[in-house]
């Protein structure tokens, strides 16, 4: 009976290849058509907000839009008064600001000097360098203007920009119906060999945990099906891949924790294998085994519930208002709050290296894990434009503390998700290169301190540098990784089919190494994709979004859950050395789960918002 | 918001360059894993024992089954005297014994060796999870009754047939049963150390077989030469005979039949340091061999041109700084090689693997190794072997109405008693059988590793 199972999971790899590549194809080439379009024809000025320049030239407005004299600036402006980047108008929270970029080149607002961010009003006059425009919130089509035929170059260009508007534009109408529909013959083929793998005694388990799965894919099909119909412009790609990604780690954690109770599994097996009555005894193991494995489920399965319950209010929520806004100010202090709440209550195994868990009810609670979703909704409000030099600084002593204190837990997995993840919001968001050459050799800095100060970095670092040499207790858990890799080959064993039995760590950190060796490279190349889109659709509400908020917490969010996919497959496959790092939606932890679907409620709430190019 | 276009886009390609950069870092270690690490020492046992739980079985000539794998665990033959015989061959899953067929073969055993189009065929027939199956050309009767016969005795049996290759018997001992391998209880010292492979020992009077080739081909070689023995060496006082009795006048024939140290020793110096030592590596001595995909040990030799040493060398006795080192299997190559009129066959112990679906792959080829010697030295030798089991020192290993040729060896090891040894063959077409048996401790040659071998071979002759 058992071998009957295993063979069926041994050929529905093929199956399962098929459909990764094809899932993995449409769904990549489609996002980067998206992207390339939204680069060329979204990236439209607001309208109905302009600035009436002189000879009432309409000039056109971004949610960010810099004033200078440099070509990098959008509205052009050549005079030996005005800077190369003078002043920035950028809407936040669905108001409109001006400020200057230098306290050296002054802005006039209605005559009056502005220093700082200044709200702004139909008909305000705003006056630089000598040159006065007057901001306008009146409907006014661009066509109506004649650009093209302007003697002014910058006007020129912005005309081509304004054409571009009456372009025919492919609304986006990329259909994901088919690649949903492959999604979930994969869930459900996932759903089958889950039922089929529970040994037939297990009655109460194996209606469960398949129904279970069920549910959880049924949920999200609803929302896949009927938020779109509140929501407009909601983007759908990202719940095929949270349902592509949350079916495969809950079928990936049932089938550990059945590891983990391998020996009652076994006893339980010989039972049923030898006579198909069940003796007393046998029920007896059963009954310990299907304990054993709901215990190991119980904090998944609860915060995978809690967070599929709250996700369409969050996205409801944050598409509808501009909630996370003022919010952002609480988490300023909340993040080293968690953070602190850690050092003093969090316990843990010393062995590695790190005490992230606090108890809270019985539940084991890993509070870095929303510290970090905390933080990153603090990053995008400091950088929803180039803050000015001061600011910039303000957050610098913010960011500081946060990592002063992830470094004390230690934590040092979130410190190298975390940073690269500021660096990129930052570069993108300000263009300050000569300051993120900066911060990227302090970070390097920071990371030969953390050698220097973590024995357990030390270690790990030694064990990484030896792995092909001689395997020891530091690089033990990654050589069984690698060895696990190498055994799934191009095709994969089979779901359920591997032998992960014996890897340290082998359902939170390793967790990449059985996905490597029950779905192959095949399978792993689909699982990096599956985050490179999540990447490419956080891309495209950073083009499109209306304000610069939207638009960096959106880049936030992808580059983070990319950042933390990269971090750990390349940790467990021993390309870099390992940290303690969570694979999104995969790895074991309630916490970790919970976390990643805020973030990703988040992420689909801001794709949801207004767009730049819809009216106000 | 240009900038910010221009920005993303930068970015753009930085993400895409590192997803390249992670999928080929994966693809890069996907492949050294595979290479470097698949057998590496220190495996996963939690993960072996779940993947030898679908691994092929392995057969003996007869069909026996010596490993297999039930309701998710691997078995080892179920007769503990025969699973103890084969230890060292078969080997166990937990890879705790190298070069084994269990370590060397585990991709066939898996089936992680075939293309993916065999795989895929084997697949579409539901067959595609199951490892190949693997026929030795042992006999696990045969070496079990070997393995009895060694008893509590530490020592080596190698049968094998001179003419094919084929390893019939490869018994060690000490040995354990695999599953005290498997949970690593209760190991006796140096019971995981296949002796018949992997075993250094020094030839003792075997090794005269190797200085007769030398004297033969030699141009120094006189038929008349002969000895008058006193039991002491006329070149060094402390050169002796075994038991220091003389054996009077010896020529070729009758010294090596009597196994006369004098003769030999005088034999040897007469050659010189550079023409034995030539000898000795045309025979192969000091190369390694395969049997199949396992390693044999690196046999060895050492001189220094001195006349002492060189006299104690040509009777296969390193002393001082010389050495000297053979492994059963290769003394028996050697007596095989004799006995195929100078050519020594490739050693064999696969005969075939089967695939799920049954069929027969890659089946035993008989295939010269290389010659040694000409068929004249061969034959001449072989005289001088017939006779030292019909009139000699290795009287007790003739067997009823086969003709058995061989040489004795009794080797002195330091703090201990003395290792015997006995390497021959029967001169037969029907039964081209060439045998080593090594016993530590065995006092001589002539007394327990002869009656030993006679005993073999009438065996061997008698399953068919």
């Amino acid at each position: 009976m058992l071998v009957d199972v295993f063979e069926t999971a041994y050929l529905l790899r093929y199956w399962f290849a098929v459909l990764s590549v094809v899932v993995v194809w449409l769904m990549t080439k489609k996002s980067v058509l998206s992207l390339r379009d939204d680069f060329s024809y979204r990236v439209r000025p607001i309208p109905g907000c302009s600035l009436i320049g002189e000879a009432d030239f309409v000039l056109p407005l971004y949610h960010t839009t810099c004033l200078g004299s440099s070509t990098a600036c959008d509205i052009r402006i050549k005079n030996k008064d005005i800077a190369g980047r003078h002043a920035l108008i950028y809407r936040y929270d669905g108001d409109w600001f001006v400020k200057p970029v230098r306290k050296r080149w002054p802005v006039f607002l209605n005559s009056v000097q502005i220093v700082l961010a200044t709200p702004l009003e139909s008909g305000d006059i705003i006056d630089f360098g000598g040159y006065r425009v007057v901001f306008n919130l009146d409907n006014l089509y661009p066509d109506e203007v004649d650009y093209n035929n302007s003697d002014n170059d910058s006007l020129k260009s912005y005309g081509e920009a304004f054409s571009l508007h009456t372009l025919p534009y492919n609304k986006n109408n990329y259909s994901s119906v088919i690649i949903w529909l492959f999604v979930n013959l994969f869930a459900l083929s996932g759903v089958w060999l889950v039922y089929r793998f529970i040994p037939k005694p297990m009655s109460e388990l194996r209606l469960l945990l398949p129904g279970f799965m069920l549910a959880v894919l049924f949920i999200v099909d609803i929302y896949y099906l009927l938020l779109p119909l509140i929501l407009r412009g909601l983007d759908r790609f990202l719940f095929i891949v949270l349902t592509q990604l949350m079916m495969l780690g809950l079928f990936v954690q049932i089938r550990l924790s059945g590891i983990t109770g391998s020996g009652v599994l076994q006893a339980a097996d010989n039972v049923i294998s030898t006579d198909n009555a069940i003796s007393a005894e046998a029920a007896i193991k059963l009954a310990e085994y299907s304990r054993l494995i709901m215990g190991g489920l119980k904090s998944q399965g609860l915060s995978l519930m809690i967070g599929l319950v709250l996700m369409p209010f969050a996205i409801i929520i944050i598409a509808r208002t501009r909630i996370l806004e003022p919010i952002a100010v609480l988490c300023a202090a909340v993040t080293p709050a968690l953070l602190i709440a850690t050092l003093i209550l969090g316990h843990g195994s010393e062995e590695y290296g790190a005490t992230l868990w606090i108890s809270v009810g019985g539940m084991s609670l890993q509070l870095t894990e929303f510290a970090k979703v905390t933080y990153i909704i603090v990053l995008a409000s400091f950088f929803k434009t180039r803050p000015s030099l001061r600011v910039q600084f303000l957050f610098a002593g913010w960011a500081a503390v946060v990592f002063l204190l992830l470094m004390l837990l230690p934590d040092l997995g979130s410190v190298m998700i975390l940073l690269p993840v500021t660096v990129v919001v930052y570069v993108v968001m300000t263009s300050e290169y000569l300051i993120t050459l900066g911060i990227l050799m302090s970070g390097t800095a920071v990371s030969l301190f953390a050698y220097n100060v973590f024995p357990h970095v030390q270690r790990r670092l030694a064990g990484w540098t030896t792995l092909w040499q001689e395997v020891s207790d530091s690089n033990r858990q990654i050589v069984y990784g690698l060895q696990a890799v190498a055994r799934g080959g191009l095709l994969g064993r089979g779901l359920g089919n591997g032998s992960p039995g014996g890897i340290p760590l082998v359902s939170s950190d390793m967790v990449f190494t059985i996905v490597c060796e029950e779905l192959g490279m095949i399978g792993a190349l689909a699982l990096i994709a599956m985050f490179v889109i999540i990447w490419l659709r956080a891309a495209r509400v950073t083009v499109t979004a209306a304000d610069g908020f939207t638009s960096s917490l959106a880049l936030a969010a992808g580059t983070m859950f990319f950042c933390e996919a990269v971090v750990v497959m390349a940790g467990a496959t021993g390309l870099i050395p390992l940290t303690g790092v969570t694979l999104p939606f995969i790895s074991e932890g309630g916490s970790s789960l919970l976390a990643k679907l805020i973030l990703m409620s988040i992420l689909i709430g801001l794709s949801a918002r207004r767009t730049g190019t819809e009216k106000l | 918001m240009k900038k910010l276009i221009f920005n993303l886009k930068i970015m753009l390609l930085v993400f895409f360059a590192l997803s390249l950069l992670l999928t080929g870092g994966l693809i890069l270690q996907q492949h050294r894993s595979k290479t470097r690490l698949a057998v590496a020492a220190g495996e996963n046992l939690i993960s072996l024992r779940q993947r030898y739980s679908q691994a092929g079985s392995i057969y003996d000539i007869n069909g026996d089954i010596l490993a297999h794998s039930e309701n998710g665990i691997r078995l080892y033959h179920e007769n503990d005297l025969t699973a103890q015989a084969v230890l060292h061959t078969v080997g166990d899953y937990t890879q705790r014994i190298d070069n084994t067929i269990e370590t060397r073969y585990q991709p066939v055993l898996l089936g992680n060796s075939r293309n993916i189009l065999h795989q895929l065929w084997l697949d579409v027939k539901g067959k595609g999870l199951g490892g190949d199956d693997i026929t030795l050309t042992l006999d696990s009767d045969l070496t079990t009754q070997a393995y009895k016969l060694l008893g509590s005795r530490r020592g080596s049996i190698v049968l094998l047939n001179y003419k094919t290759g084929e390893i019939i018997v490869s018994a060690s001992a000490p040995s354990v049963n695999p599953q005290n391998v498997i949970e690593y209880v209760d190991i006796p010292d140096t019971s995981l150390f296949n002796r018949s492979l992997r075993g250094s020992y020094a030839p003792g009077s075997v090794f005269k077989l190797v200085t007769a080739y030398a004297w033969l081909n030699s141009e120094k070689y006189d038929p008349r030469f002969h000895v008058v023995c006193a039991g002491e060496s006329t070149i060094h006082p402390d050169y002796a005979n075994e038991n220091g009795d003389g054996h009077g006048a010896v020529d070729f024939t009758s010294a090596f039949a009597k196994s006369c140290n004098v003769f030999f020793g005088e034999v040897g110096v007469l050659l010189g340091q550079e023409e034995l030592l030539a000898a000795a590596s045309e025979l192969g001595i000091g190369t390694g061999y395969q049997v199949d995909l396992l390693n044999g040990a690196v046999s060895s030799i050492q001189c220094e041109d001195s006349d002492y040493l060189l006299s104690w060398l040509s009777v296969g006795q390193p002393t001082d700084s010389s050495i000297l080192s053979m492994s059963p299997i290769e003394m028996a190559r050697l007596a095989g090689g004799i006995a195929n009129s100078g050519v020594v066959m490739e050693s064999h112990i696969i005969d075939h693997l089967t695939d799920p679906e049954g069929r027969k792959y890659q089946k035993l080829k008989i295939s010269e190794d290389r010659r040694i010697m000409s068929i004249e030295t061969a034959s001449k030798i072989e005289e001088l072997m017939i006779e030292a089991v019909k009139t000699g020192t290795g009287s007790s290993a003739a067997v009823d109405g086969l003709v058995v040729a061989g040489k004795t060896g009794t080797v002195q090891v330091e703090g201990q008693d003395n290792n015997a040894l006995f390497c021959g063959y029967i001169v037969s077409d029907e039964y081209p059988y060439a045998i080593t048996v090594v016993i530590e401790e065995g006092i001589s040659g002539g007394g327990q590793a002869a009656p030993a071998a006679a005993e073999i071979l009438s065996w061997a002759v008698d399953r068919e």
